[in-house]
This record gives C-alpha cells, structure tokens and sequence, in this order.
C-alpha cells in the first residue's frame, strides 16, 4: 500500500469505512503477530496481544494524524511493546519496564512451531539488530520505515542488517 | 550467501492463523467499539458481485428514495433513531438487488451489524451500577435497547442458528453485567428484558425466552407465557431458579429461533465461497506489493551496503545513544492512547 493510500484508507476506516477497516486489519494483522510472536511462549498469546494492540490502534484512530507510513508504524509498535509489557506484567504479576518488551526474546525450546536454528541465531543477535531483522524480512518493512520506528536513521539501519545477516550467515551456513 | 539467508528467514516468517480472519477482524471490530458500514456504491460490485447494470439501478433507486445524505447518514442509524427504518429499507433493497449467492452473505453481515448496533446503544443507554461489574439501564431507554434486541432477533432468525449461535455467545462475553429494572417497557413486544453475563431473558405477551450461558454453551428455554403461571411480580424470585421447569416446554436446544430459515447447508456453502473469493483477493493484493516491495529494498540494499558501513558507523552509534531523546512523532498521541488504554481496561 502506497503512502497516499495508506492515508486514504486510515481516513476512510476512521470515517467509519468497512472496507477501509478490513484492508487496515488484514494489512497491520501478520506484521504485528510477526514482531510479537517470538516475543512471546505461544501462538495464542501472540494472537491476544495482536488484538489488543488492534483494538487499541482502532480506539484512537480518529484522533491520529497521519504524517507517514514511517511515523504510522511507529505509533502501533509503541501500542505493541506496551501490550507486550502489559502481558509480562500480568505474567510475572510485578512491574517491568517497556524496555523488557524491546530486549525480550523467547527461549527456543519453548516455542517448537518456529524452526530451532533460525530461532537460535535470532537469540544471539542483539535486540536492534534481531528487530531489524524481522522487522525488514517478517513484518516486510522498508529500511525507512524501520529506521522510523527504531528512531534511527535509514542508513544505520542498512548497516545494522547488514551486519546482522553476515552475523545470521556464520550461525546458520 | 544473502539468498540463502533470505530464504530461511523468508520460509520462518511466523503468520497468524489461516483461518478465523473474520472471527479476529469482527472481535477487534466490537472490542474496539467500532461501527463500520459498508461503504454505499462501489465497493458493491466488487464484493457482492453485481453487474454494471444492477449496480446503476440499486443506485439511481437509493439516490431517488433518499437522496445520498439521507443514505450516508441512515447508513449510522441505530434501532430507535429517526432513519434507522431507511436503513433497513436500503438493507431490503441491497437484498433485492444481489444475487442468490450474495443474498446469504448479506444477512450474515446485516446480523453483525445488528450486534454492534446493540453493543453501541448499549454503551450509551447505560451507565455504572452500584458494584465495578454492573451497569444499570435508566427506564426511560428500555424502550430502545428492547427495540434493539428484537431487532437482532428477528435478523437472527434470517440466519443459520450455529452462526447466530456463535456469535451471540462471544458478544455476551464481551458484555458488562447490565441489569434491567423495572418490568414494562414502551414496546408492545416486549413487556420485560433482562441482560447479563450469564443470560438473556426476554418476556412478550405470548412467551417467554430465557437464553443461559452455561460453560460456555447455550441452554435456551422457551416458555409459553400462558403457562408459566406466574406474574411480574413473582419474577425477581423465578429468575433465580435455575431448575425450574414449570411450564415442561423448555428446549434445550442451539439457539432455538422459531419462524422462517434459509437452507441452512446451502447458506453454509455461500459463505464459505464467498469468503475464500474474498480472502483469494486480499492474499494476492498483499503478495504483490509485498514481493515488489522486498525486491526494491533488497537490491538497493546490496548497492547501499557497501557506502552505509562507512559512512554511518559514527552515525549509528550516536543514534544508538540518543534513540530515547529523538523520537519523532506522536509523543502526545502516544500519552492519548497510553490513557485511553488504561480507561479501556478499567471499565472492563
């Protein structure tokens, strides 16, 4: 979806759009549950957390300002992160911090869906350099996008995948 | 050695469940107290099927009946309001208007627009009771939720009993405990309602309907008002019996709605065509822009890789270290949304 699309469409569904609001969902739907899964134990939590994130994305919608895709995803990761620290909070039952929802990765053997050797090298890449990975090739961002979302800029998210992927070959090949 | 990374994070992309896409889309929908419509002209051709020629004439009738602010706006009329009987006569005249295939859909969606119909007038007719758990419901608005629950009936008997069934049970999960006090309302069908979490319990002139949520499976009862024996006024005490059973009519049965069904197999089979077509469409939409999207990063990544190490290396460590401070954005939007998710979870 196209810059000028995607803020047609966030108008539209916030205007009440049904069409609008089901290509927003399918859209935001697998990106999400991609950046939440393997933060998460199993695939319905991670399927809990990506409607909660939703639901809270769609609450607000009518007060958001659309200014880029960049700055629209940064937003709904924000509301992600704090679902994901919401979930560890009640998991746990004591207080973390968001920055746990940033840094978290779940042991491998507890999650046999996803396969154990890419789930492995993920877990030995650092959380900026794992995020970008799956955020560029799970969730199909843009490196502007990402840089966006991870409040860096674009270049420096190309070197980091870079260097991540060279990382993931030593492990993996 | 890029492609071969690539394709192994390609083929361990974790995506949410193949199936229960309208179940997910239609629980966000209600959670998140949306009240969506379909959008009037052109999104009919697309989706229900319609020729250029029935898609000209619904049109020119709609524009004749009530011209497009009417439409627009009886489009968000809800059960009570002024134009919510033009709603449903364009609800009749989308009916008229699709073909056979598309007819079931439609009553299927109709259905879900009356949940959240319901589920709106509910959040504006209600206010906290005296207990976190419960809402109570002025007398003067029994009269439209009344009106909005036999509407919802009446579109449910129009449908397959499983579907309503279905999504009745999650709808009540979602609802807050709502008594209902007071025992007339202004509605000749209806001389008593009562919701909360665990039943619904509807009483008319002729019978009286009492649906209870029992580990998670309906236990529908219907009772002649004839012969159930009692009045109002014994009511508050036979509520609570749950093992009454008076009147030797109750059914224990899925939904049992009375009166006119489609073929419910056949309606079955509509749908399930109908949503394959559509999630065929959407599945091909986002693997084309997605496909072409990822070819054009990753080949200007591999040209950009060389020059970014270089010259963003300081770049990227003093970001790293500034990344908290530099956000861009919605830091206000973000507060919003941080509040309204904590209101959110506490009213639930």
């Amino acid at each position: 979806m196209s810059e000028h699309e995607l803020k047609n469409s966030i108008a539209a569904a916030a205007a009440g759009d049904q069409m609008a609001f089901r290509e927003l969902f399918l859209m935001l739907e697998p990106q999400l549950f991609a950046f939440v899964r393997y933060r998460v134990a199993d695939e319905s939590t991670a399927a809990e957390v990506v409607q909660d994130t939703l639901v809270a994305f769609f609450q607000t919608l009518p007060t958001f300002a659309f200014l880029s895709s960049g700055q629209l995803y940064q937003y709904i990761y924000t509301i992600a992160r704090r679902q994901l620290a919401k979930y560890y909070k009640a998991e746990k039952g004591e207080v973390r911090l968001d920055d746990e929802a940033e840094a978290r990765f779940v042991a491998p053997q507890v999650d046999p869906v996803l396969p154990l050797d890419v789930v492995n090298a993920l877990s030995k890449l650092d959380a900026v350099s794992r995020d970008i990975i799956v955020l560029h090739h799970w969730a199909r961002h843009t490196f502007a996008e990402i840089g966006t979302i991870l409040s860096l800029s674009e270049g420096a998210v190309r070197t980091r995948h870079h260097r991540a992927k060279e990382q993931l070959a030593n492990l993996l090949i | 050695m890029n492609d071969r990374i690539d394709t192994l994070l390609s083929a361990a992309t974790p995506r949410p469940p193949a199936e229960g896409v309208e179940e997910r889309l239609l629980a966000v929908e209600m959670k998140a107290g949306l009240s969506t419509k379909p959008a009037v002209l052109s999104p009919y051709a697309r989706r229900w099927g319609m020729t250029a020629k029935r898609v000209a004439a619904a049109s020119l009738v709609v524009v004749l009946l009530t011209g497009t602010a009417g439409t627009v706006a009886a489009e968000s009329a809800k059960p009570g309001d002024v134009l919510f009987p033009v709603d449903r006569a364009l609800e009749q005249l989308r009916l008229l208007v699709a073909t056979p295939e598309a007819r079931a859909s439609l009553e299927s969606r109709f259905f879900d627009e009356r949940l959240t119909e319901l589920a709106a007038i509910l959040n504006e007719e209600t206010e906290p009771g005296d207990d976190v758990s419960s809402r109570t419901i002025a007398t003067e608005s029994e009269a439209r939720v009344a009106d909005a629950v036999a509407v919802l009936f009446n579109q449910a008997n129009r449908i397959d009993a499983a579907a309503a069934d279905e999504r009745l049970n999650r709808f009540l999960d979602e609802l807050e405990t709502i008594v209902v006090s007071g025992s007339a309302t202004n509605t000749p069908f209806i001389k008593r309602l009562r919701i909360d979490d665990r039943r619904i319990e509807i009483r008319t002139e002729q019978m009286r309907i009492r649906i209870d949520d029992k580990h998670g499976e309906s236990d529908v009862r219907i009772d002649d008002e004839d012969n159930s024996g009692h009045d109002d006024k014994d009511e508050d005490e036979d509520e609570d019996d749950d093992s009454d059973n008076r009147s030797g009519k109750g059914r224990d049965d899925s939904f049992g709605w009375t009166g006119a069904r489609l073929d419910n197999e056949t309606k079955d089979n509509e749908r399930a065509e109908d949503s394959e077509i559509e999630d065929r469409d959407d599945d091909e939409d986002k693997q084309g822009s997605d496909s072409d999207d990822d070819k054009d990063e990753d080949d200007q990544d591999d040209k950009d890789d060389s020059e970014d190490r270089d010259s963003n290396a300081d770049e990227d460590e003093d970001k790293d270290g500034d990344s908290d401070e530099d956000k861009s954005g919605n830091d206000d939007d973000d507060d919003k949304d941080e509040d309204r998710d904590e209101n959110h979870s506490g009213s639930n």
